[in-house]
């Protein structure tokens, strides 16, 4: 008996984007596509717009992959205007309001750009609404070159700082109405737990009850393993996309649903199947990070996102729970139905480091761990110390003094070189690279009572669901925003120099955000000198401090 | 040759410099990296008349025949208060060791509130050397600090040997007024390492600033000043103390200000680029920097900019269009090859102008000492063609530092100034357009678009240069100024603040 599912969940890893099925293009109109089809925030956005707004442009721009055709069909499809579940290149449609829309599907594979660039403005003016999904190359050009000639810097400047804002609202660029989303940048995690919940519906499996290979089959196996720990697959994947994300190594909705149907099926089909398998023989938890038992798939090399997770190594990462799993050979907290696999493994074939790494793969994804502070505790073995918090932070959770403490501590380093317990950190005007300085002069001072961390609205759009956006992290001096945000990385970069783990060496990603915070946070603390009443402060390496009152013809030393 | 300023003649004695007809007055392999930033402040921060006016600007009167002049104040005080125990001294002269000891005595004399004095003056000069910018072995005057505060920019000065030993014989050396001949006897004006480079840049950005409006001016007057003095009044306070007592402790103390006068510039040699350096310098100084950051960055900048300026008056002198640098960030093989062989033209193209010029001078000029004719030669070599690679080979904008396979490149340094100086603080331009910016401003070549522009389309080399430009795409995103936007399109980004309120 076969399984028509498996096949499709085939064709969404099968590599190359043109396949029959890749996530959008013509994927919407399978059979399957309604049961795997996850809806989008954004496209009730989009919706809103269409029913409630005056006619716009409204742009929708993306990585290959993002999931732009997938939007444009959703919106399409719940306000009734397609027909035969097709999107046809370009189309002109009555929207439920009476109003007409013009949508474009691709606009690079449109072939006179300029034109329909011209003709689409004058159909805003005209009074219908423009859905764009493009390319940002292409739409940057043929906006600015339609253009006048004396506007086209000012056109350029202002269509890239709305693509890149991506406020997801409607602005007025040179007198037209446009509303640019780039879902480039908006965290596609809560996909997965959905598409999960979607790809492991007891319906699609429903014909796997008749197959005779059922109970040796590894494709079911591992749809079963999966629904049983829906939660902690969840989780875990939840966690390491937002990490990727995080780490600038975003992963679009293609890449995730090619990596999450690779995890079920390790790219066979039900023929592959034979009577008398091992069940266990592809498990999921080794299939998601390109592992066949313990041997590197060959299929899962072409995909990015297997290359991403397995350049992560959280499956030799130390955890709490390491002594437990490979010392004592205690698989209490691992779902049962996996415990005596892994001991005949181990029997098998030696408690080496393939066998724990396969171990620690299967509980990041099958433990049965309740306690919220073991959970919480493994999350900050495997992501980082702040992960969990981070996470709380740029979700709305107050900062509390904890979180500032961290701040003022990496202030100390970043400006002194080493923790002290006084109120006062001097900045000083020290080199920075290559030459000793072993006196340094202090040109400002930031009493620690000055700095604080606070959250904030982010304007950009950061999350699927428009009315639930991210906060983003800000230090204060004194009151004023320093403009850099406190990024996951840079967390813990600042947990790192606090335990005096990183000296040189910064990753320079993190050093541009590092000297801007820096500037900014002198120029606060110069602005707060009482001119007229300033100490200088003189110190050494050898702790020796000397602390000038006064300078005329005398020199005061305090 | 039509002059900028017009018609000053340069006075050379015995060092004839016959290539300031393509390059101007002049540059000299022996001035160091920081040397061309320091003497450019340098006139900046200097009086520009004898009435001690116009400090902290630019000339503003520029008139035809007239050298343009600066005045600088030696500060030697201060200067043997940082270096003199670091530095060679003149071991047969033992007034200086006095001098120097009786400098400190002075100060200890003007510090109140602790008894440790000697301490605390030896931590100032640990704190004063720790911005040391060239020592090299240079003699303690010599040496040369960066330019944290207006106080520390300081000219050049070398022991006037001819002076100090005849004084040194005189029979009453020991008179007080002898004496003191012999400490002060320095020569501010031999521009043996401020050898004028900066001054050259000075006067290449006082050309374009002439065809400015005032206000434009004034605006980069506020940004150099606070470039100088925001973060350093503190310094500058200690420096003042050290060198007023100095001056305060003997009232004939010959710490005079010294007069200094430019030479100058080819009119047409500099003009392409002089819209380019004037609005970088303008944005870069716009940038909210830490102050020995953005010290560091300005020093790189100036010479990447005469950089493009001798290779500019070299392509003007032989008539040849926008000069073009072939960039290998690939590090491919074949990338490699085009870029060597773009290097060995633009070399060619320093040879050819070099030898030009010289046969021209010989043509004119009856010169029958074969040392003579040599040393004339060489010059050009060293002072142009050395010195361009020596620049270049410091911001690794030519690699390898050593060995053949010479070739342009970039540095994370030299990408750092790009941003900060093309793309105004806090905003942005797409990959494309940055790489266009950075073609028009120094003809480097990375992608397809710009190879096609310097006239060499060869569409079979149309892939190297696509993974050139992924190469540099990569490059600058692992650097943080890169932004995927969304597909192709990526965005450069200067993610630092503007300053304000200058």
């Amino acid at each position: 008996m076969k399984n028509k599912f498996v096949d499709y969940l085939n064709s969404l890893n099968n590599v190359s984007a043109c396949n029959e099925n890749a996530y959008a293009e013509s994927n919407y109109s399978n059979e399957y596509y309604k049961y795997v089809e996850v809806k989008r925030g954004i496209g009730k956005h989009i919706i809103k717009i269409l029913e409630n707004e005056e006619p716009c442009i409204i742009i929708l721009t993306g990585h290959a992959g993002d999931g732009k055709t997938s939007l444009l069909f959703q919106v399409m499809h719940e306000l009734g205007c397609i027909e035969d579940n097709n999107l046809k290149m370009t189309d002109e449609v009555t929207l439920p309001s009476g109003k007409q829309c013009y949508y474009v599907k691709d606009f690079s594979e449109i072939s006179e750009k300029l034109d329909k660039m011209k003709d689409m403005l004058s159909y805003v003016e005209n009074g219908k609404f423009v859905f764009l999904v493009a390319n940002t190359g292409p739409l940057i050009n043929s906006f600015v070159d339609v253009m006048p000639e004396e506007n086209r810097d000012e056109a350029h400047r202002l269509i890239i700082d709305l693509i890149d804002a991506n406020k997801g609202k409607i602005e007025n660029i040179l007198g037209y109405k446009i509303c640019s989303i780039n879902v480039a940048t908006v965290d596609n995690t809560g996909f997965v737990r959905e598409f999960i919940n979607k790809i492991t519906n007891d319906k699609l499996w429903e014909d796997c009850n008749m197959c005779e290979k059922k109970d040796n089959c590894f494709i079911y196996n591992n749809v079963e393993l999966i629904r049983k720990n829906k939660n902690q697959v969840s989780d875990f994947l939840s966690n390491h996309y937002l990490w990727q994300q995080e780490h600038d190594k975003k992963l679009t909705i293609r890449q995730i649903a090619a990596h999450l149907s690779f995890m079920i099926s390790g790219a066979r089909s039900c023929d592959n199947i034979k009577l008398n398998d091992d069940k266990y023989k592809y498990l999921f938890s080794n299939l998601l990070f390109g592992y066949e038992g313990y041997s590197l798939s060959i299929a899962a090399s072409r995909l990015k996102a297997i290359e991403e997770i397995k350049n992560n190594k959280y499956d030799i990462k130390k955890t709490f729970v390491d002594e437990k799993l490979f010392i004592n050979n205690d698989f209490k907290d691992l779902t049962e139905d996996i415990r005596e696999y892994f001991k005949y493994e181990g029997k098998k074939n030696g408690y080496n480091l393939d066998w724990q790494k396969s171990i620690k793969r299967a509980y990041l994804l099958m433990n049965i761990e309740t306690d919220k502070e073991k959970k919480e505790l493994l999350q900050k073995n495997i992501f980082s110390k702040w992960f969990t918090r981070y996470k709380e932070l740029i979700k709305g959770e107050s900062v509390i003094a904890n979180d500032e403490k961290l701040i003022i501590d990496a202030l100390w380093m970043l400006f002194v070189g080493n923790l002290s317990n006084d109120k006062e950190i001097p900045i000083t005007m020290k080199r920075e690279k290559g030459v000793m300085q072993n006196v340094q002069i202090t040109i400002a001072t930031l009493s620690k009572k000055s700095i604080r961390l606070k959250t904030c609205d982010e304007i950009s759009l950061k999350v699927d669901m428009i009315d639930e956006n991210y906060k983003g992290i800000y230090i204060y001096i004194h009151g004023k925003k320093v403009d850099t945000h406190i990024s996951l990385p840079l967390f813990n970069y600042f947990e790192d120099i606090r335990k005096g783990i990183i000296s040189t060496n910064i990753d320079p990603k993190l050093s541009r955000g590092l000297d801007a915070i820096k500037a900014q946070i002198l120029k606060y603390a110069l602005e707060d000198i009482d001119r007229e009443d300033y100490e200088i402060s003189i110190y050494s390496d050898e702790e020796i401090e000397f602390i000038i009152d006064k300078i005329d013809n005398i020199l005061t030393i305090n | 040759m039509n002059t900028y300023p017009k018609n000053v003649k340069v006075d050379e004695n015995n060092n004839k410099n016959i290539y300031k007809g393509i390059y101007g007055h002049r540059f000299h392999k022996d001035q160091t990296f920081y040397e061309y930033l320091i003497e450019f402040l340098l006139i900046f921060v200097s009086a520009k008349n004898n009435r001690n006016e116009n400090e902290m600007e630019f000339h503003t009167l520029v008139e035809d025949g007239k050298k343009l002049e600066y005045y600088v104040k030696p500060r030697m005080g201060l200067r043997r208060f940082i270096f003199f125990e670091r530095g060679m001294q003149s071991k047969n002269i033992p007034e200086d060791r006095e001098a120097y000891e009786e400098l400190c005595n002075i100060l200890k004399e003007k510090i109140d509130g602790i008894s440790d004095k000697d301490l605390f003056l030896e931590k100032i000069q640990d704190l004063l050397h720790g911005y040391a910018a060239v020592i090299k072995n240079r003699r303690w005057c010599e040496q040369m600090l960066l330019p944290v505060c207006p106080e520390l920019v300081f000219c050049e000065a070398m022991p006037d040997d001819k002076k100090r030993i005849n004084n040194f014989k005189s029979e009453d050396k020991k008179t007080s007024g002898n004496k003191m001949k012999i400490v002060d006897s320095f020569e501010f004006k031999k521009h043996n390492f401020l050898a004028r480079g900066g001054e050259v840049y000075y006067l290449h950005i006082l050309q374009e600033l002439e065809k400015r409006e005032d206000k434009y001016r004034i605006e980069l007057e506020g940004k150099l000043k606070h470039f100088l003095c925001n973060d350093s009044k503190k310094i500058s306070s200690i420096a003042n103390w050290i060198q007023d007592n100095w001056d305060l402790s003997c009232s004939d103390r010959d710490d005079k200000i010294v007069k200094l006068a430019m030479g100058y510039i080819p009119s047409d040699a500099y003009k392409e680029s002089a819209k380019y350096t004037v609005d970088e310098l303008n944005t870069f100084l716009s940038n909210q920097l830490t102050p020995m950051n953005r010290i560091e960055l300005l020093a790189c900048g100036i010479n990447l900019q005469i950089m493009r300026m001798m290779s500019e008056a070299t392509h003007k002198y032989m008539n040849k269009g926008k000069n073009c640098w072939i960039v290998d960030i690939s590090k491919e093989k074949e990338m490699r090859k085009i870029a060597v062989a773009n290097f060995d033209e633009n070399i060619d193209m320093f040879m050819e102008a070099i030898n030009k010029e010289y046969e021209n001078y010989m043509n004119e000029n009856d010169i029958n000492d074969r040392m003579e004719e040599i040393k004339l030669y060489n010059d050009g070599r060293k002072h142009i063609i050395d010195n361009f690679k020596a620049r270049g080979k410091e911001l690794k904008v030519i690699i390898p530092s050593n060995g053949k396979y010479e070739r342009f490149s970039l540095s994370e340094d030299v990408v750092k100034f790009l941003v900060l100086s093309i793309i105004e603080p806090n905003s942005k331009m797409t990959l494309d357009k940055f790489l266009e910016e950075i073609y028009n401003h120094y003809g480097f070549v990375i992608g397809p678009n710009e190879f096609a522009k310097c006239n060499k389309m060869d569409i079979s080399l149309k892939n190297y240069f696509l993974k050139n430009k992924e190469a540099f795409r990569e490059f600058i995103k692992n650097i943080g100024f890169l932004k995927d936007l969304s597909d192709a399109t990526a965005l450069v980004e200067n993610p630092y603040q503007e300053v304000e309120n200058l």
